[in-house]
């Protein structure tokens, strides 16, 4: 029965083998095929490009975003699987799915590891859920404003009517655009992208100074419905993207009105801010303002690009226990020093920052030694 | 299937005989695995988990919400289904890959230690049909491990708790149909988990005479995939790890329902499956049987 075999054992031992390289083989190949179907679209220039995604109508669509996040930084450890704490999202993957009726309504889902943090903005408003700690955030629509609508700016044509002449159409705008980054900025296009399986042009913006770390910019934009797809960060020299978000799938069609629906589960802990969210800023700034009056306002020395944004961090005196750990990350970080002082160094693929052993800080797109000749200057 | 039944070679009435005499070893095969008191142990452990961690929740109910990690404990308080999606959660870390460990260690490598082997063998059944109804007998203790624990744990919930409509991770609820409904997914979305670990365990099976060896080696290779899947430095071999996939059934309590953690999971452990059933057959087929 097992003839072949009888005198070669050896020869059973490649169906697991073979079945192996198929599967690893299959895997790879279904991993890459996207990227391999090819487009084709007719070239568009920079400018063309601006004016398309300004004349771009508000359009329904759903879809899942996809944020990498590449800087170089340690992996932190995921903390009480909350997805929206701002330390989890600088590292690693993650995912949100989006829903927009192309008119008011929009609900954006945050996933995280068995939890789940959703914005919703309907009729009744805007709310904020938080699977972690089952908490609801619910600010009421402010009467007669418009609710949400990522395109109302543009859309309100008395404002429009004060701009200069020169701003008063998409064409203006991209051309005004254009020159403002001319001087520091080279901004080219492709029109052989593919986004979430959908042809795309993509505007390149590359610094013309080599003092900065970061090498490209690159926006996706659909080529159909002009509207942003996705947005890398390189690093100089890189080519792999250091900050890659973008859709990893969209459909264009109208989610159902259900998906907008939301009440508070019972049992969940709803909080609801008695002034409107638009008031919240001013107090903060008041507050903040009051509080550290005799420190200096940060300043930027340097020019676009290669510009470092030099200050003095603002000592609090009540440090809660989140500003405990971030004291103790601080600690982890290398020790540099030199003639401006003495401090710690981050260095990330894109950014880095020094803080000085006696408060001052300075951040840029740049290298640590763009930064110590910042520092000494002051 | 016409040029086969014509085919002088392979009668039609042999291959149904076949066919019929496989589902008889099969019965005899399920009735040795659940007649064993060390398996009919197992399954009293595993129900009880569910218990257990119902009468604790129970007790401390009155306790705040601590920091602890992200699961559905938390839930349990509110609706008692969700005390079957936490146990569930739970013995896929240990008990779950214990239970098959066993039973695919006695699979071959008990015979082989006990001295039954050869005369299993000496039956004109075929090496490739002993391998194949040991693995459906596998098959078998893996959906009765997923499906008491799941009914249990959700009859002790509803029974401590109560229930209702459940709240999903999307703050959204659903009606308590629906919920059971993807219960019931999760159950044999983690009962087919457990069979492509008992695909694993066959082959590892086929290897020793020890049945005791045979099921050390499964629980080392499931610990060891539980500890790499927590590195998040070696994320690009994460995707290949068979248990990484294995607590996605959490994405069914999203609103709407995500199924694509459970279809990556599944391609996993078919591939799994097949690789392993294929090695130990490569290995069973070709052994000199001793004992």
């Amino acid at each position: 029965m097992n003839a072949p075999y009888s005198r070669r054992p050896w020869l059973r031992w490649a169906a697991p083998g073979a079945a192996l390289a198929v599967i690893i083989a299959g895997s790879q190949a279904a991993a890459h095929w996207p990227a391999d179907a090819a487009t084709n679209l007719p070239p568009r220039t920079a400018a063309q490009l601006l004016t398309d995604v300004q004349r771009a109508q508000p359009t329904a669509l759903s879809g899942t975003v996809t944020a990498k996040m590449s800087l170089g930084l340690p992996d932190l450890p995921t903390s009480g699987g909350n997805p929206t704490d701002p330390l989890t999202l600088l590292s690693g993957t993650h995912q949100a799915k989006v829903w927009y009726d192309g008119d008011r309504q929009a609900r954006v889902a945050v996933l995280g590891d068995s939890a789940e943090t959703d914005i919703v903005s309907n009729d009744k408003g805007l709310w904020v859920w938080q699977s972690a700690d089952r908490s609801v955030l619910h600010v009421a629509e402010p009467s007669g404003a418009k609710g949400f609508n990522a395109y109302g700016d543009h859309a309100r044509s008395d404002d429009r009517a004060r701009l200069p002449e020169q701003l008063s159409t998409p064409e203006g705008v991209a051309a005004w655009a254009l020159k403002m980054l001319d001087p520091t900025t080279s901004v080219t296009t492709t029109s052989n992208d593919r986004v979430a399986g959908r042809a795309a042009y993509e505007l390149v913006l590359a610094p013309k100074t080599s003092n900065t770390k970061i090498g490209s910019i690159r926006i996706a934009i659909d080529a159909d419905h002009h509207i942003p797809l996705r947005a890398q960060v390189f690093a100089r020299g890189a080519n792999k993207p250091a900050v890659n978000v973008g859709f990893s799938s969209i459909s264009f069609t109208k989610p159902s009105a259900s998906r907008f629906d939301f009440t508070p589960p019972p049992g969940a802990k709803v909080t609801t801010p008695k002034k409107a969210l638009h008031a919240a800023p001013k107090a903060v700034r008041h507050d903040r303002l009051g509080g550290t009056a005799n420190t200096e306002l940060p300043r930027v020395v340097g020019k676009a690009w290669s510009s470092v944004l030099v200050g003095k961090v603002p000592t609090k005196p009540a440090a809660n226990t989140k500003d405990r750990s971030l004291q103790d990350a601080l600690k982890l970080l290398p020790e540099v020093s030199g003639s401006w002082g003495h401090g710690r160094l981050l260095d990330t693929a894109l950014f880095s920052a020094v803080i000085t052993d006696d408060g001052h800080f300075a951040v840029g797109a740049v290298q640590p030694a763009t930064l110590y000749a910042a520092l000494g200057r002051n | 299937m016409t040029t086969t039944r014509s085919s002088p070679l392979v009668p039609r009435s042999d291959t149904s005989r076949g066919a019929r005499k496989v589902g008889r070893f099969f019965l005899s095969e399920l009735g040795l695995i659940m007649g064993r008191r060390r398996n009919q142990a197992g399954l009293l452990v595993l129900a009880a988990m569910p218990v257990i961690l119902g009468v604790a929740v129970r007790l401390t109910e009155s306790n705040p919400r601590g920091d602890g990690p992200p699961s559905f404990v938390d839930d349990i308080v509110g609706n008692g289904v969700f005390l079957a999606f936490a146990a569930l959660t739970f013995e896929l870390t240990l008990f779950f890959p214990l239970a098959i460990a066993m039973v695919s260690g006695d699979a071959i490598a008990g015979e082989a230690h006990s001295g039954t082997l050869r005369y299993l063998l000496t039956v004109p059944a075929g090496r490739t049909r002993v391998l194949i109804v040991k693995y459906l007998g596998i098959v078998a203790g893996s959906f009765i491990a997923a499906l008491t624990v799941t009914v249990v744990s959700a009859l002790v919930g509803i029974l401590l708790f109560g229930t209702g409509p459940l709240t999903t991770l999307s703050g959204d609820q659903i009606s308590l149909g629906t919920g059971l409904w993807r219960l019931l997914i999760s159950a044999l979305y983690v009962a087919v988990g457990l069979c492509a670990l008992g695909a694993l365990g066959l082959f590892v099976s086929t290897l020793t005479e020890q049945p005791i060896a045979a099921t050390v080696a499964v629980m080392i290779v499931t610990a060891t995939m539980w500890v790499l899947d927590a590195i998040p430095q070696i994320a690009w071999l994460h995707p290949w790890l068979l248990v990484h996939h294995w607590t996605d059934f959490a994405e069914l309590m999203r609103n709407p329902p995500d199924f694509s953690g459970i279809g990556d999971g599944l391609l996993v452990a078919v591939g799994y499956a097949v690789v392993c059933l294929l090695a130990a057959w490569a290995r069973f087929d070709g052994k000199d049987i001793t004992s």
